[in-house]
């Protein structure tokens, strides 16, 4: 990496960080996240506000005191008393490297290091536990999980070392996922989407009580396509290259690449998934406003 | 008004319009490899011939246009017949202005100084005085278009005219101003100073040029042998000798020595020999000698009365001095009476050059190349 490290997050993105909310799907058991039962007594419950009520709240959490006394319902909500593990699956495959033609000094890989750092900030500001793992041509690089500002500065000093090259590390060598990452957490898989054994792993996360988010990262030009002339072009990854007439191919291509999103999508949705496609011409934190936004986290 | 090519060869070089487009076309088919992780979705299928087709259409213009103007500018582009009717009003130096724009009328004539170059006015210092009036005014109008009006200022004496009415092509308006000139008392031309070099059988004549020299009221010549060089000044050399001309006299002669010999020296066999003076009774007395080497006068024979009765003569020493010596012609007259004359034939005008716009045009259409070539839109693509 060069010697000036442009700061992971920028000023105006860090500003609107503040209006999410990192929220896992299901919130159950003993380690919900925030919105617990009056009635449950446990260390460190502490109460935070009463919210009017709203459909689909369970009604357990209704406070009924003050049902008696204002005629109205209210929930209890409280400080989380047990924070949720978050951990940030980085795709750093050589496919990371792409970046777009019109904008050369902007990787794909530097996209999702923000994202990255994006989301450990959010978890930090909830107390909430972090960890990173990157899976590329180095294999498996892990961050073990943690809390704090040494732990975000861990996890700043491992994204800057952080180089996108080589394939999605094979099936064996994926163990220290499952030794780590434990029922109910909630993992962010940051990637291009492109890799078959990365999907089948959003899966089997997810089958396995895991609460998976899946953030798609594709650039400008895998959506555009805006070559016009013939180009050669290369597989970062097989390092493949075929010859093709931008111009004549373009119209095909579209057709195929949305029909594989869609797909993707499907295949998502039906794993219980949570997933977004964000555009390097984006703003970093737009997809994770799409997902964890005030409108989308009301409901939890 | 037309335009001519005075070097139309120079529209060869338009075939360097052929380079920036094979520039252009061998650049785009230099292929980038473009990493594409979506690599899986695209389809083979290169492009089934090649297409002529350009991009970056201004900038490709852009260098044709400049090339072109190139071409163009090598061959010389200029207007014949330009229609050019702007009155000019010519000022003799030394002629106070304010009177002259008085009495000329402050149209917007073009005010020049007659004097070399026909300087503008407003812009350039008053050239010297005393001027070749008659020489310029043929000049000027020889220069100035067919319809331009002129108008002249002079002061009421004219010096520098040459012994006639000037002709012109034009009808020229001739504004004297009565200007009181310092009258300048006449010079007096000093009669030549003689150097005579002789050898013995020369040394006869010697008393006659000493005669001629003390009636022209001239100091009494300088007189050696004839193994002596003469003297490089402006005197007139004198050789009374039958030897040739010392090696030198070709050069001095050309820088414009002025040579008398003698009937014996001996005369170039190419040289060309004109008669300059016959005494009244027709005998030859002097005559000039022109060869390669320069030219000089020659006695036509021995400076005896015998051969040469003139020598005798009490007319002598004038008609020697008229000879050797032509008397200045006039050159102040009054104004007035030099109103320049119609009837010359008029000049064509030269074709007028384009070039110096063109040079500006191309500078210009450089630096937009220059503009458009590093716009950051480019840089981007790069």
């Amino acid at each position: 990496m060069s010697a000036p490290t442009p700061p992971l997050i920028p000023a105006d993105v860090r500003s609107r960080l503040r209006s999410l909310r990192l929220w896992p799907q299901r919130a159950s058991g003993n380690r919900g996240i925030g919105a617990h039962a009056s009635r449950s007594r446990g260390a460190g419950l502490e109460f935070a506000q009463y919210r009017a009520y709203e459909p689909g709240d369970e009604l357990r959490q209704i406070d009924w005191k003050l049902y008696a006394r204002s005629d109205r319902f209210f929930v209890r909500e409280s400080e989380r008393e047990s924070p949720i593990t978050v951990w940030l699956l980085l795709d750093a495959s050589a496919s990371m490297s792409q970046e777009d033609q019109a904008r050369p000094d902007w990787q794909r890989l530097d996209a999702a290091k923000a994202l990255v750092a994006c989301l450990a900030e959010l978890a930090m500001q909830q107390g909430d536990a972090f960890g990173l793992i990157a899976l590329g041509g180095d294999g498996v690089q892990l961050l073990s999980a943690g809390n704090g500002l040494r732990q975000r500065d861990r996890l700043h000093l491992l994204l800057h070392t952080l180089q996108a090259k080589g394939q999605w590390p094979p099936q064996q060598r994926l163990s220290p996922l499952w030794e780590r990452i434990a029922s109910n957490d909630l993992v962010v898989m940051i990637g291009d989407g492109f890799d078959a054994a990365g999907i089948e792993l959003a899966e089997r996360l997810a089958k396995a009580r895991r609460d998976v988010v899946h953030l798609q990262l594709l650039t400008v030009e895998e959506r555009d396509f805006p070559f016009r002339d013939g180009h050669r072009f290369r597989d970062p990854e097989t390092g493949d290259e075929l010859l093709s007439d931008g111009a004549t191919v373009r119209a095909e291509y579209l057709t195929r690449f949305q029909e594989a999103q869609r797909v993707l999508d499907a295949r998502l949705q039906a794993a219980g998934i949570r997933h977004d496609t964000a555009y390097l011409d984006e703003a970093i934190d737009a997809p994770l406003q799409r997902l964890f936004g005030r409108r989308a986290g009301s409901g939890a | 008004m037309s335009l001519l090519w005075l070097f139309p060869a120079g529209f060869i070089a338009l075939a360097a319009l052929l380079l920036p487009l094979l520039i252009h076309l061998a650049r785009r088919s230099e292929q980038r490899i473009i990493d594409f992780a979506a690599l899986r979705w695209l389809s083979a299928k290169p492009r089934p011939h090649r297409r002529i087709r350009f991009d970056e259409w201004p900038l490709l213009l852009l260098r044709l246009l400049l090339l072109a103007l190139l071409a163009v500018l090598l061959a010389r582009p200029a207007l014949t017949g330009v229609v050019d009717t702007q009155a000019r009003i010519a000022v003799l130096p030394g002629v106070d202005l304010v009177a002259a724009q008085r009495a000329a009328g402050t149209t917007d004539a073009q005010w020049l100084w007659l004097a070399p170059g026909f300087p503008r006015i407003n812009k350039a210092a008053v050239p010297q005085s005393p001027q070749p009036v008659s020489s310029l005014l043929r000049e000027l109008d020889a220069t100035l278009p067919a319809d331009a009006t002129l108008t002249v200022v002079v002061p009421s004496v004219l010096d520098g005219l040459d012994a006639q009415r000037p002709q012109l092509s034009r009808a020229v308006r001739w504004q004297v101003l009565d200007q009181t000139a310092a009258a300048d008392e006449p010079t007096a031309l000093a009669p030549p100073e003689l150097q005579i070099r002789h050898d013995e059988a020369g040394k006869q004549g010697l008393r006659y040029l000493n005669a001629v020299a003390s009636a022209w009221n001239a100091p009494k010549p300088q007189t050696t042998d004839d193994t002596a060089a003469f003297g490089d000044d402006g005197k007139l050399h004198i050789w009374l000798s039958a030897k040739p001309l010392p090696a030198d006299t070709s050069a001095w002669l050309q820088r414009g020595g002025r040579l008398l010999v003698d009937a014996r020296t001996p005369v170039p066999a190419n040289a060309q020999r004109t008669p300059l003076w016959r005494d009244a009774n027709g005998v030859l007395v002097i005559e000039q000698i022109g060869t390669p080497q320069g030219q000089w006068l020659r006695w036509a024979a021995p400076l005896r009365p015998a051969s040469l009765p003139v020598l005798l003569d009490a007319e002598f020493p004038s008609d020697l001095r008229a000879v050797l010596q032509a008397a200045p012609t006039p050159r102040r007259a009054l104004a007035t009476t030099m109103q320049p004359g119609t009837g010359a034939a008029s000049y064509p005008q030269p074709a007028t050059e384009l070039s110096p716009w063109l040079l500006l045009a191309i500078a210009l259409l450089f630096l937009l190349e220059r503009w458009l070539a590093s716009a950051p839109r480019r840089r981007g693509q790069a």
